[in-house]
């Protein structure tokens, strides 16, 4: 048994006290700054990563997954008290989270994302331990055509999942995207969209983006708003944790669902926990009896995407670690702290560094329990925050953001720079105008380019080439598909609505 | 004044116009390349034209819609703005306590809730906060005090 010789020998690098105790610091750091809306586990990792300069790389790598996957655990929290995602990969999980808060159910809503996280977290480890080789030699056949048509999958399935109109939604993905061309293009060398500010040259950043969009956009829509949804301070309470045996019933299938939802997501390049939630959720929403419930607080909403970013998190270093490809710009900052360390990583990584690579994995596993063990007795602190009213929160909220936007580069124009992403939220939102849709795009956006112009060189500019690749094409007309679905079914809710509207009138008239 | 969604013809138009510009720009400025190579300007010219198409999707029907409501607190913006504005001019010149103390204080007056006293309590308790999470904890490069001149 080779896989039990390898886990046992993980165990043994992991289960040091050094690294146990990175492992614990990085999980509860992540958790904290996970809870802090507009700190996503870019900036906190970010933050910290001059840290890990002085730590040995398999302490360096375990501290800094257990910043990434504690913010998710984190992040969710914020999602759910406060309507802000404090991580992209926990802006789905607002849709019924803070629903659920506003029911005062929010001490149920964080017990189930726990319980959530820590089945969907384990469920990756062990996709991650046991697929590793046969997911990696499987995605090695992947050329540019296929990684092109499934972030065009992601992009789609995005857009038509949020709550606006999917004309909205795809046009946000689309903005992204366009936002995201500002700057060097990759393959040319050519500066586009910078009109001569060499500032621009390296594009917006992500972090800016998302604590502008997510953290001052929705301080900004909040404020001197009436807010007529009074928290409930029973829920506080321990006896209004414990979900209700419907919720648990309602709740197994899409974490299972999520679960499987997240680790295949999480493991493809490109893609990662934030499109593994957002599938997710559109998956329960499409398979549930009762869709209507969705958006107003239903169980599965949560329980789905928080399994699924789990579960990515932790498969989202196969390709990272086996392939040497970062899904995401998190998994990127993993791939420069190894090395930092003058660590290669790639297909040889596991047979070189069997420490390194089985340590994390069991890392994980150990991250996963401290944080369920440190969550599930926290979570009074965490919706006893909640009782402390917003005119007090959302300066310290503010201050926050600040110090986040400011600590990425030590640069004072990117906190201007997140004030104006802020205030772009703001317009975005009394347009009613989804800002994850934006992020997406926004993150999608550069890989899209470059493997769709590299598909079209291999291709030879025949776009039909890329169609006869069985993977590819089979992904495509998925995409189409959910396009013309989306596009159309709001077309004819409309066209329905307007005639309702004229029978009504003619009727009354 | 007809009775339109005038929200979502402006939002769409405003789409639209961005879309277009852009495309216009790239088209102008950056090589379009072949399909087969393309150049730096096919990528956001067919951004630019997809994003004026959904534009005057949103926009169209709305024409047809009745109007909605909308709410912008302009008192809001302005003061936390200068309330985010403040931290990004005093971080480097007086250090993190000066301007988290500075950020809340200019932040609470965007809600006439927090009376003067409890602002300046709670403007202190987050610099101290501050202090001990970014710096005593985080050791983040920033100075607590620091004079400019």
């Amino acid at each position: 048994m080779e896989l039990l010789a390898n886990l046992a020998l993980g165990l043994e690098t992991a289960i040091t006290p050094v690294n146990l105790f990175y492992c614990f610091a990085g999980v509860f750091l992540g958790t904290f700054v996970g809870v802090i809306p507009g700190v996503g586990p870019l900036a906190a990792i970010s933050m910290l990563f001059p840290i890990t300069f002085y730590l040995d790389p398999t302490a360096a790598l375990i501290m800094l997954a257990g910043i990434y996957y504690g913010t998710t655990y984190g992040g969710s929290t914020a999602s759910i008290l406060l309507n802000i995602p404090g991580a992209t990969s926990a802006a789905v999980t607002c849709l019924d989270g803070y629903p659920m808060a506003q029911q005062g159910r929010a001490g149920v809503a964080l017990f189930m994302t726990t319980i959530a996280s820590f089945v969907g977290g384990s469920f990756g480890i062990v996709i991650l331990s046991l697929f590793s080789p046969v997911i990696a030699e499987y995605a090695l056949t992947f050329g540019p055509a296929e990684y092109f048509s499934l972030m065009v999958l992601g992009l789609v399935a995005a857009s038509t999942i949020a709550n606006a109109s999917p004309s909205r939604g795809l046009s946000m993905v689309v903005l992204g995207m366009l936002v995201a061309t500002v700057g060097t293009d990759s393959q040319s060398g050519v500066a586009r969209f910078t009109f001569g500010s060499m500032s621009l040259l390296e594009g917006f950043g992500i972090s800016a983006m998302a604590m502008g969009l997510f953290g001052i956009g929705e301080i900004l829509s909040s404020v001197g708003a009436t807010r007529s949804a009074k928290i409930d301070s029973s829920s506080a309470k321990m006896r209004n944790m414990l979900p209700s045996r419907d919720d648990w019933r309602r709740s197994w299938m899409p974490g299972l669902r999520g679960s499987s939802i997240g680790a295949f997501f999480g493991a493809l390049p490109g893609t990662g926990p934030s499109i593994a939630a957002f599938m997710a959720y559109a998956v329960e929403k499409r398979v549930s009896d009762t869709p209507e419930r969705f958006g107003h607080g239903a169980i599965e909403g949560i329980v789905a995407p928080e399994t699924a970013n789990n579960a990515a998190d932790q498969t989202a270093f196969i390709p990272t670690l086996t392939l040497g490809i970062p899904g995401s710009a998190t998994m990127a900052l993993m791939l420069g702290a190894l090395m930092v360390h003058g660590i290669q990583p790639g297909p040889t990584l596991i047979v070189e560094q069997p420490a390194l690579f089985w340590g994390l994995v069991m890392s994980f596993w150990i991250g996963n329990l401290i944080l369920l063990v440190l969550n599930l007795p926290l979570i009074g602190i965490w919706v006893r925050l909640l009782l402390v009213p917003y005119h007090y929160l959302y300066p310290a909220i503010l201050v926050f953001v600040c110090i986040g936007a400011y600590s990425v580069r030590a640069n004072a124009a990117d906190v201007a720079m997140v004030l104006a992403f802020g205030v772009l939220g703001y317009v975005m939102r009394i347009a009613q105008l989804p800002a994850a849709p934006l992020l997406l795009g926004f993150v999608l956006g550069p890989l899209v380019e470059t493997q769709f112009r590299r598909a079209m060189v291999l291709a030879r500019g025949d776009f039909t080439a890329i169609l006869e690749r069985p993977i590819a094409g089979t992904v495509i007309a998925i995409s189409v598909l959910m396009l013309v679905w989306g596009l159309g079914g709001a077309m004819l809710r409309r066209r329905r609505k307007i005639l309702d509207t004229r029978h009504q009138k003619s009727v009354g008239g | 004044m007809l009775d339109r969604n005038y929200r979502d013809v402006a939002t769409g138009l405003a789409l639209a116009l961005i879309g277009g510009g852009s495309a216009v720009y790239a088209l102008t400025h950056y090589a379009l390349g072949t399909v087969k190579r393309m150049g730096p300007g096919m990528m956001p010219t067919s951004l630019g034209v997809i994003l004026a198409v959904f534009g005057l999707i949103i926009a169209v029907p709305a024409f047809f819609e009745s109007r909605k409501e909308i709410d912008v607190r302009f008192r809001a913006l302005v003061i936390l703005s200068a309330s985010v504005l403040s931290f990004m001019l005093l971080i480097e010149t007086f250090g993190l306590i000066p301007a988290v103390f500075s950020t809340t204080m200019i932040a609470t007056f965007a809600e006439n809730k927090v009376p003067l006293r409890r602002g300046l309590i709670l403007a202190a308790s987050m610099s101290l906060l501050t202090w001990t999470i970014f710096i005593l904890g985080l050791r983040l490069p920033i100075s607590a005090f620091d004079w400019p001149f």
